[in-house]
């Protein structure tokens, strides 16, 4: 029981089913508004609300002495008593900003082009959205991140583990091992021509079974998990750095045979070396598919609600932690109209503004010869799907969710190339990359362009 | 207001995933098993699901189709826990294909099959269960003695290879869920082992005069202005229920690790440049609604030019685990199978 609990405080009846009804729980809660706050609040004039401020104040002395009357507006106004209740952690200089960013690492994709565009690679401490036509490689590049993310730090990665939400089922654990092995061997090179004890002995130590030890996956099946999931993040990622247990624990109990219990032994010694580093990466593939298909979740304004409480929830995630949130979105056709309204920069329809596209992709396969790119460009005005010329490709979720994320990466298909364009960025100029994905991963597209 | 004591497990979920929620009163005998006990020290959310290291992942499972080359495409088969989707023009072969399946769905493990009867809901028409049945009859007699003996040991005999669950007649929208729920409440029994749905397209495709041609003729508004306002809320509200299909279907796939295969139709392709084509200008059908649906996408195509008219070509288009890649075949007696070399290509 709380002290000043409205419930249990003896007010009269009709002002308690009004102050429960409107939302107020405890009484510091009635006193932390000013009467035309509360006024707002309640729906009654400011009169009533100060005749209810009086009358919960009578009930509840000791709550009132806590938040004394309400200062005059000079004084309220005065900065420096505004400032002297600041919370001293949120005053910092702009400066001071600047030199934290600078030291805040990327997560290195190992495709130039999409590194380049990013400037170094994924940013950790905002949250990316990557959105695209389905087998573009969205996914591809998510594990991909995934892996890269457990690269030492004497080979430029942040040495962290890895939270991969996975909504869809796509997370496919041979190929992760694939792209796990090629990097393994990329870092043996890499520590080859370093030729440094150090680097030697952690190159050593990145097998592929320690890089897999550090991707955790967490499946979720219906909406309720995934909300679940992404809203008590926060406690998801404190327990993936506690525990060295996670749920390889059943795993490795039932192991029988002595070959099982020595591979088994194996994999705990790897998730124990793997387990003391802290999470710099989550993923979740993908945020849009469990809204896609639900028709219970009809209601629009309640989807809005629950994507941006989603929404905030990796923010403060990412702010608080320095971990980079890449989230993964579909897309949708938005039917009728020209693509000039949804405009060719920040979150705009996929085939606008073909024509300055079309120059800068020129650009990025080299030497295409002009004819090839005219075509293609004209046919990328006409939009990649087969609902007629007028249709537009549109990330999914609306245009609420459009404002959610720090980042957009639009993966989309240039003729037989796969091209990533940076669409939204405070902090990067925009600008597109070509990219590939091969056995080893996602890397940048061979040179002879085979466009 | 559910009592402390043993709650039990909801429906839905399997007790390992269960005894893993922190709060949970373990008032069963002997409490939890003692591996999962350090567990729940861990503050983890409640109702979040278990984060699993890569590396405990298990191996996946996988309904092979008895044609290797195909399988070799498809990265070892349909895969256990994936939706995958091969559209395909008229006549190319797909009821074949599902058919197939569903035999091969009910031989045992250790011959690449699941080793229990599957489900398929049809969608167009009579389903062709004389067809199956000589299929059936083929498949069996293409079977080595030692497989067949193994097969008897785990109770398939010729019969029962091509006895499955059969869903019928899911000819409109609203059907089609009735029929795909009901598919999903015997797989969550346990009674089916695969899902096969041929085909997505029937109840949703309508020919649209201003569908195809609209688009092509003019550039400046989507389909005529009659048809414009219409066919958006047709297109609307086809999309929503595709997707409510699409993710029972996947959510079963998730749940139960059932593989599942939906057939769907092909449309011609207008522009060449047409991501999720393959080059032989036929296109999927349903639109950008329904591609998302699909972990793999594969396309059965016609051969065209060569001297076998029974000559089809699996193409896949995308794939989460493996780069596009196409394979021939031949539509045979029992279904799909191996090209013989020295064909025309």
């Amino acid at each position: 029981m709380a002290d000043g609990a409205i419930a249990l405080a003896p007010i009269s009846g009709p002002t308690r089913t009004l102050l429960v009804a409107a939302g107020f729980r405890t009484a510091h809660d009635v006193f932390a508004m000013p009467p035309s706050g509360l006024a707002k609040e309640l729906r009654v004039d400011v009169a009533r609300a100060a005749d209810i401020l009086a009358e919960v104040a009578s009930c509840c002395p000791r709550e009132r002495e806590q938040h004394p009357d309400e200062r005059p507006k000079r004084a309220r106004m005065a900065g420096d008593q505004a400032a002297s209740r600041l919370d001293p952690r949120l005053q910092v200089s702009a400066l001071s900003l600047l030199e934290v960013s600078k030291k805040q690492p990327c997560i290195v994709t190992f495709c130039r082009g999409i590194d380049t565009l990013l400037g170094g690679g994924m940013p950790t401490g905002e949250v990316t959205e990557v959105v695209g036509v389905p087998g573009v490689g969205k996914t591809q590049l998510c594990t991909q991140l995934a892996v890269d993310a457990s690269l030492p730090k004497a080979f430029g990665g942040v040495d962290g583990q890895t939270l991969y939400i996975d909504t869809e089922g796509s997370f496919t654990p041979d190929r992760c091992a694939q792209m796990a092995d090629a990097l393994s061997a990329h870092v043996r090179g890499m520590a080859a021509r370093q030729s440094s004890a150090t680097a030697a002995a952690a190159a050593a130590a990145f097998t592929t079974e320690f890089q897999m030890a550090r991707i955790h996956v967490v499946r979720c099946t219906s909406l309720a998990e995934q909300m679940a999931t992404i809203l008590g993040v926060q406690g998801v990622v404190k327990a993936v750095e506690a525990g060295p247990g996670g749920g390889d624990a059943a795993a490795s109990a039932p192991a029988g045979s002595g070959a099982a219990a020595g591979a088994a032994a194996a994999a705990a010694a790897a998730a124990a070396a793997a387990a003391a580093a802290p999470v710099r990466l989550v993923i979740v593939d993908s945020i849009a598919f469990h809204y896609r298909g639900d028709a219970s979740s009809a209601d629009a304004g309640q989807r809005s609600r629950q994507l941006a409480a989603q929404a905030q929830a990796l923010h403060s995630l990412a702010a608080t932690r320095g971990i980079a949130v890449v989230v993964v979105n579909h897309v949708t056709t938005k039917l009728g109209g020209r693509g000039d309204a949804w405009g060719s920069g920040n979150g705009g329809g996929i085939g606008a503004g073909a024509a300055s596209e079309a120059a800068e992709a020129a650009g990025l396969l080299g030497d295409g010869s002009a004819a090839a790119s005219a075509a293609a460009a004209a046919a990328m005005a006409g939009s990649c799907d087969s609902l007629g010329a007028g249709s537009q490709l549109a990330p999914a979720l609306g245009d609420s969710w459009a404002h959610a994320c720090t980042n957009r990466l639009f993966l989309y298909w240039f003729g037989k190339v796969r091209v990533a364009r940076l669409a939204k960025s405070p902090s990067r100029p925009l600008g597109a990359a070509a990219f590939a994905v091969t056995s080893e991963g996602v890397r940048r597209p061979p040179a002879e362009g085979s466009a | 207001q559910r009592s402390s004591g043993s709650p039990a497990p909801p429906p839905g979920c399997c007790a390992a995933h269960w005894w893993r929620q922190p709060g949970v009163a373990h008032a069963r005998a002997g409490g939890p098993p003692r591996a999962l006990r350090p567990e729940m020290q861990c503050d983890r959310p409640r109702g979040v699901p278990p984060a699993v290291r890569a590396s405990a992942l298990g191996p996946a499972r996988f309904l092979a189709s008895g044609c290797a080359s195909i399988d070799k495409a498809l990265g070892g088969g349909l895969r256990a826990g994936w939706l995958t989707e091969i559209a395909g023009e008229a006549g190319a072969g797909k009821t074949q294909l599902v058919m197939q399946f569903a035999i091969r769905c009910a031989m045992p493990v250790s011959l690449g099959g699941m080793g229990a009867p599957a489900a398929i809901i049809c969608t167009e028409g009579s389903f062709p269960v004389r067809r199956m049945r000589t299929m059936a009859f083929a498949v069996w007699a293409a079977l080595s003695a030692a497989q067949r003996s193994e097969c008897e040991a785990c109770g398939v005999g010729r019969d029962t290879l091509w006895d499955c669950h059969l869903v019928r007649n899911a000819d409109s929208p609203e059907s089609l869920v009735a029929a795909v729920a009901a598919a999903a409440a015997c797989a969550r029994a346990g009674r089916c082992a695969a899902l096969l749905l041929d085909s997505i397209a029937g109840p949703f495709r309508v020919p649209d005069p201003d569908e195809g041609s609209g688009g092509a003729a003019s550039k400046a508004a989507p389909g005529s202005a009659g048809g414009g306002g219409g066919g958006r809320r047709w297109f609307a509200g086809r999309a929503k229920a595709l997707l409510g299909v699409s993710s029972v279907l996947r959510c079963v796939a998730l749940e139960r690790r059932l593989p599942v295969l939906v057939a769907n139709q092909a449309t011609a392709v207008l522009r060449p440049d047409d991501s999720t084509a393959a080059p032989d200008d036929v296109a999927p059908a349903l639109g950008m609604a329904w591609a998302h649906a699909a972990h793999v996408r594969a396309m059965l195509l016609r051969r065209r030019g060569s001297a076998n008219p029974q000559a089809r070509a699996v193409r896949v288009v995308f794939h989460p685990a493996a780069a596009s890649s196409a394979c021939v075949c031949v539509l045979g007696e029992a279904g799909l199978g191996e090209a013989v070399l020295g064909e025309a290509p």
